[in-house]
């Protein structure tokens, strides 16, 4: 005995090759055949059809969806329908949901909602989100557009949260203006028809021709049986339209016979509410938008579903606590609905004005807390808005990131004005060494007998002879070391001797500041009384030394007037002349003396050379106070993965 | 009673005893405590010279420089010291990271090396 096929795929095409395939193999596993019915394709829809297994009819257009529907009905052997467009999908989670619910037998049909964003065509009817009923005889479309299978013929209706996604709603258009033009005709045809009259009602709402609206939403409700599904909705619809022509009186009438008929559909309630906000009727408002929330926890399942989300209500509910100074009620709501909904960033503007009158500003910043740990989607541009939001309380780590993303964006900006250079996160560039910073025989031998464990690199051992290495790396080694046996001057003497290597070598940088911070006296004595024996090519004189170490460190401590006194006094025909440069050049732009800035650059010729150098500094100044981040907040994997990002960061030049 | 009032002592004592080596190194130390590292170098350099086979006054003299960044005269005081008391590590460690400071990588690491061996042969 074979057992009678569950679900048939039930389909309409015309020139529908582009998704096609794509459509039938993500359903596949789930329907147990595909009824297409071709109304006139001439690409290979019907061929690709074919070829997946579809049986396919074709059937002459006669400007009416339902009879093409019912065609398809007709050829169709599941015990469940289910009807779809090429251009829509079912994303594989929501799929698997389908299958269970053919086994319920108390349902005659389900909706799926339709995720369609077009814009001007928000408004729908939630009849045309049943597509998925039991395959009877009796269930068959009427109109042309906008079909319908019969509210008297099917009852037992049941939600799911099943989503229909349309890959392309470039079709949509064309596909909406020719059924608003079957419409017409079901209109002629059926003028005291209360579903075409409604149907209509919500086109023209959709073209935001309220007054017209209103006429044909008004001649449906003169005759809609309460019993139809669409009722409530029409209800909506036309209050909606009252609301927004602000005839109160009117909106107000509908909304009470709505609510007393459809106590259900909670949206009536949440418009009541509004209304009574707008009639100032605060404690009327008040008690709708409460019992909105009341009714929604306690029916989960009602057909049509309320399309008004809790978010929405608390918003709402919260403007009316606002408007009667319940200040701390107001912020109560304002904060469940952003936790419902962390993308309403006006929620954030009205929370922070509230924590501001309430003198509780650490709501704001759990709040935020609260979403970043929890990693909501798209909570970084929250912070943002909420840094927008002016003198807040400190949003913690989010804050570095923010800022330090806003900074790279903005130096690469301006060094793409400067030089007309084109930025590539991607590829890297790297400035040429003066001459090779490769380590002495004798160098390594020191280091190897240091038996030192290296913190930072795995590149040599004694056994390999450390080939790998440089002088930089290997003195900011034996820096480390020193420092961990208590050495602290010896420590220093390495680290500077890194930046005669690589003046810009982070490591030794931070801790020769590091050094000069916490023992000022001491640091400077050394530095000036030390006969220096130089290394690299950088460096030929003790004074131009002392003034870029003296320099660097003011400028890290944002000393920037400090900075630029050390380093004009490096002469302009020192080797280090084009590092100290683009310091006095960074410190300008970090101080936004950006005109100052750039004259210096177009002064001096090389300038490519010195924006890898300014670039490189101001990244590492980004790191530096990402660095404080850090310190401030240990376990932030965000200010990690920035640090991370920001390192990895480098100019590439266009020719 | 405090350093000044027991350098004055020494420096009144001094003036009875002008060649006592001793009294110039107390001195010296005493100075060093003051941080007045250019007299305590005058006083630990007349040490040196009245008694150079002193132990301590080579080890002071020698600190001292070392602290003065004079490492090449540090050296060869501290070598002395080294010659007296040649399994002292701490001081050869200083000779070691003395030719550091003055880029001399090759014999910084001979003295390292000689460091790790006596330290394994006390060991």
């Amino acid at each position: 005995m074979i057992e009678k096929k569950k679900l048939s795929l039930c389909m309409i095409t015309n020139n529908d090759e582009k998704y096609l395939f794509d459509f039938l193999q993500d359903l596949k596993a789930v329907v147990d055949e595909v009824i297409i019915v071709d109304i006139g394709s001439i690409d290979k829809t019907v061929e690709i059809a074919k070829q997946a297994g579809a049986n396919v009819y074709q059937m002459e257009w006669r400007n009416s969806y339902s009879e093409a529907k019912n065609f398809c009905l007709n050829h169709a052997n599941g015990r469940w329908i289910l009807f779809l467009q090429a251009n829509e999908t079912i994303s594989e989670e929501h799929l698997k949901e389908i299958k269970p619910l053919l086994d319920n037998p108390n349902a005659e049909g389900y909706f799926l909602y339709v995720d369609c964003n077009l814009n001007g065509h928000g408004i729908s009817s939630p009849t045309q989100s049943l597509r998925l009923f039991r395959n009877r005889k009796e269930y068959r479309y009427q109109y042309k557009s906008f079909e319908l299978i019969s509210d008297e013929l099917i009852t037992n209706i049941k939600d799911t949260c099943i989503k229909i996604v349309h890959r392309d709603d470039s079709v949509l258009p064309w596909e909406i203006s020719s059924r608003i033009l079957l419409l017409q005709e079901d209109i002629i045809e059926h003028p005291e028809d209360s579903y075409v009259q409604y149907i209509y009602g919500i086109e023209l709402l959709n073209q935001q021709k309220y007054e017209e609206s209103i006429i044909h939403f008004q001649k449906a409700r003169a005759d809609v049986n309460f019993g139809y599904l669409f009722a409530p909705h029409l209800y909506k619809c036309l209050a909606w339209s009252l609301l927004y022509l602000q005839r109160y009186t009117e909106a107000l009438d509908v909304l009470d016979e709505g609510v007393s008929n459809f106590s259900f559909y909670t949206d009536l309630l949440v418009l009541r509410g509004e209304l009574y906000k707008q009639l100032k009727q605060y404690d009327k408002a008040i008690q709708d938008l409460n019992n909105c929330l009341k009714i929604k926890e306690q029916l989960n399942f009602m057909v049509p579903g309320p399309e008004i989300d809790n978010s929405v209500v608390l918003e709402s509910l919260g403007e009316v606590h606002e408007e009667i100074f319940n200040n701390w009620q107001a912020l109560a709501c304002y904060q469940k609905a952003y936790e419902l909904n962390n993308t309403n960033y006006d929620l954030l503007t009205k929370i922070d004005e509230l924590t501001k009158k309430t003198d509780s500003t650490e709501v704001i910043e759990n709040l935020l807390k609260t979403s970043i740990e929890q990693k909501h989607n798209g909570y970084v541009e929250t912070a943002r808005e909420q840094m927008k939001l002016g003198d807040t309380q400190p949003l913690e780590e989010i804050e570095c990131i923010l800022w330090s993303e806003e900074f790279i964006v903005k130096l690469e900006e301006w060094i793409g004005q400067v030089k007309g250079i084109a930025t590539n996160p991607d590829a890297a560039v790297t400035l040429a060494s003066r001459i090779p910073d490769k380590p002495s025989k004798a160098l390594m031998n020191f280091y190897h007998s240091l038996n030192i464990t290296k913190s930072n690199n795995d590149k040599s051992t004694p056994e390999d002879g450390g080939a790998e290495l440089t002088c930089t790396e290997v003195h900011v080694e034996i820096g480390a070391f020193y420092e961990k046996v208590q050495k602290n001057n010896e420590a220093m003497s390495a680290y500077l001797r890194a930046l005669q290597w690589d003046p810009q070598n982070e490591r030794a940088k931070e801790k020769i500041i590091k050094f000069a911070n916490k023992s000022p006296s001491w640091f400077q004595d050394i530095l000036e009384e030390k006969e220096w024996v130089y290394e690299g090519s950088w460096f030929h004189h003790k004074q131009e030394f002392v003034n870029y170490i003296h320099g660097l460190v003011s400028f890290k401590n944002q000393q920037f007037e400090q900075a630029f006194t050390f380093f004009s006094q490096i002469a302009h025909d020192e080797t280090s002349y084009p590092i100290v440069l683009a310091y006095i050049i960074s410190g300008l732009w970090l101080e936004e003396k950006k005109a100052e800035a750039e004259n210096l650059i177009v002064e001096y010729g090389n300038s490519i050379e010195i924006l890898l150098y300014l670039f490189n500094i101001c990244k590492s100044y980004v790191l530096y106070k990402l660095n404080e981040g850090h310190q401030k907040y240990p376990y932030s994997e965000l200010i990690q993965k920035e640090e991370e990002r920001i390192r990895n960061r480098n100019l590439i030049w266009t020719v | 009673m405090n350093g000044f009032d027991d350098l004055e002592r020494k420096l009144d004592q001094l003036l009875k005893e002008p060649n006592n080596s001793q009294l110039f190194n107390d001195i010296g130390v005493l100075l060093c405590q003051v941080k007045d590292l250019e007299n305590a170098e005058i006083y630990l350099q007349k040490a040196y010279e009245l008694n150079p086979s002193s132990k301590d006054i080579l080890y002071n003299y020698a600190t001292l420089l070392y602290l003065k960044l004079k490492w090449w005269e540090a050296i060869s005081i501290y070598q002395a010291y080294s010659e007296l008391d040649p399994n002292d590590t701490e001081v050869i460690e200083k000779i070691g990271d003395s030719y550091y400071q003055l880029c001399e990588y090759e014999l910084a690491a001979k003295i390292y090396e000689k460091l790790k061996k006596l330290r394994k042969e006390s060991s």
